[in-house]
């Protein structure tokens, strides 16, 4: 098992690395956004040929209200999907970071998601973006402080 | 005769454990609420089309519209060229029990004419804006008419 995934590993990285080896078209971009009471937050990030449109917000409520109504001391595990259109031509690799923070800059709750492939010519695809979560779960009264989430994208073109 | 006795007596008490295995489902269907669903919104122009309406314990969120022919594909189509649009409904449940949808999407034009059906079911339990992605995955419609389509629709029922 354990040398499956490492060549597993070395696929995905051998496969993110083709393209900037070939030369292909590499793109990166970021945006802070304020988080939404209904946990559909608005985006418009244009990265090369995608344009991700929206964060769904997942596992968890968004609205302080609802989020003060859990039990108390509960914890909450919330995870995310982005919401991407794709019109070019050729087929992407993408990496995905989400933080969530308040206005302060202080940050509650990360995820990532490496080597997402989007399919050329898609509308409105939506890809879970938390494979990996920082803490794995937060104290609600945490979570109810995030007022914006900052996505960071890096993508490349292949074939 | 005596045999005969103690079938019967076997038969009896069969037939009342069957009976009253049966009336549990009959008791918890009695409990069932059913919701009709009728909700129809004009497709937004990027596809993400907000719904934000509630219908028992479901709260529909949107309906994002995925798969959609490019202004070039639509300009070069032919008479027989086939659009296949899928759809990712976006919803969440804030109930305590669960609910099973059985909703039908349908693109309808300006005069409320079917464009485009599929059927989605799903039992849902508590979630906040969970994906009910690949809808209508393999239909199509013919790509010519993907001009006229001006309405996304739900119908069908939730029971909670």
């Amino acid at each position: 098992m354990q040398t499956i995934g490492r060549w597993g590993r070395v696929a995905a990285i051998a496969a993110l690395l083709a393209p900037v080896i070939a030369g292909a078209n590499e793109f990166s971009g970021e945006k802070v956004v304020p988080m939404s009471k209904d946990g559909i937050v608005a985006v418009g990030l244009e990265v090369g040929p995608v344009v991700f449109q929206e964060i769904l917000v997942q596992g968890a409520p968004s609205d302080p209200e609802a989020i003060a109504a859990l039990p108390g001391g509960k914890k909450v595990s919330p995870r995310a999907s982005v919401v991407a259109t794709h019109r070019g031509h050729d087929e992407v690799l993408m990496k995905i970071g989400l933080t969530f923070q308040d206005d302060a800059g202080v940050v509650y709750l990360r995820c990532s998601r490496e080597l997402l492939e989007q399919d050329e010519d898609t509308t409105n695809e939506v890809s879970r973006a938390c494979d990996s979560l920082s803490p794995r779960s937060l104290p609600a009264a945490d979570w109810a402080k995030v007022t914006a989430v900052r996505l960071v994208v890096s993508l490349v073109e292949t074939d | 005769m005596t045999f005969r006795k103690e079938g019967h007596v076997f038969r009896i008490i069969r037939t009342s454990v069957v009976a009253i295995a049966l009336s549990g489902p009959v008791a918890a269907t009695a409990e069932e609420k059913q919701h009709q669903v009728d909700i129809a919104r004009d497709v937004a122009d990027r596809g993400i089309t907000r719904i934000q309406e509630r219908v028992g314990s479901v709260l529909f969120q949107q309906v994002l519209l995925q798969n959609v022919p490019t202004e070039a594909e639509l300009r070069n189509a032919d008479e027989d060229d086939k659009a296949r649009p899928r759809f990712a409904l976006v919803l969440g449940h804030t109930g305590t029990v669960w609910s099973k949808l059985d909703l039908k999407l349908q693109l309808e034009d300006e005069a409320k004419g079917v464009l485009f059906s599929c059927s989605v079911s799903k039992v849902q339990g508590p979630a906040w804006n969970d994906v009910v992605g690949d809808a209508c995955k393999g239909r199509w419609m013919y790509m010519r008419e993907w001009p006229k389509v001006r309405t996304v629709r739900l119908v069908g029922t939730i029971t909670d």
